[in-house]
């Protein structure tokens, strides 16, 4: 990683705010705050931070429409903070375009922990050739994918996920190895992680994502990359 | 006799039993008195007749023997005699008679008393059944006495017939009445049918439930009675279904509230344990406190959020395969307790079932991190699989839990020994992991012993498939959670534990 990373905290709560600031300056980060959501979206076409925190219940404009905004044209990594664990909130939240969620009240480390994982997906270059998967190429170095010649817009975490699938076309990937590979949960990470990422993926690269011929469900498993002959 | 419908069915039946049989034998007797009276009226009649038809004849001498009275009569009074026999007595008690069968003496004596002292006829019925005659009596002039036997067979069989119609009518009527009986016996218990099963449907919780109010009878002041308890006993338990529901709701809130200025506390304090390097030794100590009192709160906080959650409903369960085996090892792994759990797996090394994952680990956790806390080393975490069932024990060599502590272990907030409270949890964590292995269609049960050490154990049922999306996981014996045929398996690890303990007596 190297350089300091710029994060956007956006918390409507005066103490909380200030108190996750304190724990991202501690840990080496540069933080900058916003109370709303109006405020967050400014701030973000101002300055492009490195990655977005986003509590999900704001004033006015909520955490998931900030999400929505955001990712009309940017795909910066986005943490979700909420409420709990098993609110629809979380469903939500990544079917915006989050990458990774933190439920309160959290454990500082555990905070501390996702920053760091979903800031290296963002800032380290894959090695590796470029791969080919039907239509498709995924090229790990200047983290780009093509879709027959045209460019597809892919956030970090989902740049990965289609890596990881395509390294190895027609392996069976569970929902745990991918938690593992992608998002470095080593224990029981949410398989909605997964779920609603290759999702959002299928959304991207698949000709009709209703009906998905490249990422493929393996019922009771996981999921498996197909090249079509 | 027990019951109402045989009872009204019997009171039926002997009330018109009494009836018929006083109706029958009344008319009975007055006809058949009516019918004997007759034919001695038409006995005497006749006689009458063959007298006066023997006496105008000139036919009987001065002096006559009864064998000249008896030629006489048949001679003369043929057709007025009948079928009745003839029986003439003289002077010293010769007599002649038509029958062989009849003498002087077959004449009745009082009816022989009557006769000798006038001219009149006189009679008397003899016999009963089938041998029953009117005899007719009558001193002739200057001769002797004249009886005449006019039977009544006729009549008497008549009777007989009458006897029997009636007897056959009452029995009869009898029958019917009891078929009344039966009718309505049951128009009279149906409403009481009707409220015995409204009855039960409120026993079973259908508080809803209601009588008609129709007719204005004794069972519709019943019925009243009943909508009237049931519409009061409705409205006492919806007072405290909502009564309930909005205390849930409360702790749900409060917890709810309590979440964001825990989240500051908890990151703020943190932050300060990691940065102490200015403090003094006084200042450490009182951030450390801070930072693992803050996080203690955060947890009872969860674990208060997770129970209004299983009070608010049935949560939604994320299936996955697992081998719990896998699980408990990473659960150890995940909270640094590696080094001071033993695991044992069964047989194979590996117990797969479906589960939740995340509810198997905080049960698994809560299970090890009570061992931990309240127990005393060594603790062991055995993993066992059988056809029905896989279990997870978490066994302790600690003090043990008191007998009277065991029964109330899994209730909200019970603590076993108040003066453990400083070091331990919020009091909802056996509740929080029996509730999860629930919603598995498994339990947490526990054994302990005094002295030797206390046993958790957590079963599921070991599954193929997850279940339906509809089906309810059939709940499994908490006594016995592995069955009989699964204990095998099982009983050398246990042997292995009760050996080591004793060991360490």
């Amino acid at each position: 990683m190297g350089a300091v990373s710029s994060i956007l905290l956006v918390e409507d709560d005066a103490s909380v705010r200030e108190a996750v600031a304190l724990a991202l300056e501690g840990d080496g980060h540069r933080v900058e705050t916003a109370v709303s959501g109006e405020e967050a979206l400014g701030r973000w076409r101002r300055s492009r931070p490195d990655l977005i925190l986003l509590d999900v219940m704001l004033p006015g404009t909520d955490g998931l429409e900030v999400c929505r905004q955001v990712r009309r044209d940017d795909q910066v990594p986005i943490i979700m903070l909420t409420a709990r664990s098993d609110a629809i909130d979380v469903v939500l939240g990544l079917e915006s375009g989050a990458d990774d969620y933190v439920t309160k009240p959290f454990e500082t480390r555990v905070l501390l922990a996702r920053v760091k994982a979903v800031l290296r997906r963002h800032a380290a270059p894959q090695h590796g050739r470029a791969l080919r998967a039907g239509d498709l190429i995924v090229d790990p170095g200047a983290m780009t994918v093509t879709k027959a010649g045209a460019d597809v817009a892919l956030t970090p975490t989902e740049f990965k996920l289609l890596y990881e699938l395509a390294r190895r076309p027609g392996q069976v990937f569970t929902r745990a190895m991918l938690l593992e590979q992608v998002w470095d949960y080593t224990y029981l990470g949410d398989s909605r992680l997964v779920d609603v990422c290759v999702q959002r993926l299928r959304a991207k690269v698949e000709d009709d994502p209703a009906h998905p011929r490249m990422i493929q469900t393996v019922r009771g498993a996981g999921y498996k990359l197909v090249v079509q002959p | 006799m027990k019951g109402l419908r045989p009872r009204l069915v019997a009171t039926f039946a002997a009330v018109t039993a009494v009836t018929a049989g006083a109706l029958a034998a009344t008319s009975y007797f007055v006809v058949r008195d009516a019918v004997l009276d007759r034919a001695a009226e038409d006995a005497i009649d006749g006689a009458q007749a063959v007298v006066a038809e023997v006496v105008a004849s000139g036919q009987l001498p001065a002096g006559a023997t009864p064998g000249d009275v008896r030629a006489a009569v048949a001679r003369v009074a043929a057709a007025a005699l009948g079928d009745a026999d003839v029986v003439a007595v003289g002077a010293g008690e010769t007599f002649d008679s038509t029958s062989v069968s009849l003498s002087a003496s077959s004449v009745p004596r009082s009816l022989r008393d009557t006769v000798g002292g006038g001219n009149e006829l006189s009679w008397v019925r003899t016999g009963t059944g089938r041998g029953d005659h009117v005899v007719v009596g009558g001193q002739l002039p200057d001769g002797p006495q004249l009886y005449l036997f006019f039977p009544l067979a006729d009549e008497v069989a008549d009777l007989e017939v009458l006897r029997n119609v009636l007897a056959l009518a009452g029995a009869g009527l009898v029958a019917v009445s009891a078929l009344v009986g039966v009718g309505a016996a049951s128009g009279l218990l149906r409403p009481l049918r009707r409220a015995r099963v409204a009855a039960h449907r409120v026993e079973v919780g259908l508080l809803r439930t209601r009588l008609p109010e129709e007719g204005r009878d004794e069972f519709t002041d019943l019925a009243r009675a009943f909508n009237r308890m049931a519409d009061a006993l409705e409205r006492t338990v919806g007072d405290l279904r909502s009564l309930e529901a909005s205390h849930r709701r409360f702790v749900s809130d409060v917890s709810h509230e309590l979440r964001t200025p825990l989240t500051a506390l908890t990151t703020a304090a943190d932050v300060l344990e990691a940065n102490t390097a200015g403090l003094n030794d006084t200042g450490r100590r009182a951030a450390r406190l801070l930072a693992v009192e803050s996080r203690r709160l955060a947890s009872m906080v969860e674990d208060l959020m997770e129970i209004s959650r299983f009070d608010a409903g049935v949560p939604a369960m994320a299936w996955e395969q697992v081998d719990l085996v896998r699980l408990v090892v990473g659960a150890l792994e995940a909270r640094n307790w590696t080094g001071r759990v033993e695991v044992d797996a069964p047989p194979g090394g590996v117990a797969t079932t479906w589960a939740d994952p995340r509810r198997a680990d905080a049960v698994v956790a809560n299970l090890v991190g009570n061992a931990l806390r309240h127990g005393a080393p060594p603790v062991r975490v055995e993993v066992a699989s059988g056809r029905r069932a896989v279990e997870v024990s978490v066994v302790d060599a600690g003090p043990g839990i008191p007998a009277e502590h065991l029964a109330h272990l899994f209730d909200r907030f019970y603590k076993a020994d108040p003066s453990r409270s400083a070091g331990g949890g919020s009091g909802l964590g056996l509740a929080i992991a029996r509730e999860n292995a629930r919603l598995h269609g498994g339990d947490v049960s526990v054994v302990s012993e005094r002295g030797l050490g206390t046993r958790f154990t957590f079963t599921l049922p070991r599954r193929a498939a997850p279940p339906g999306a509809d089906e309810t996981p059939p709940p499994l014996a908490v006594a016995d959670p592995l069955p009989a045929g699964d204990r095998a398996e099982t009983t050398a690890v246990h042997d292995v534990v009760v050996t080591r303990r004793r060991r360490g007596q």
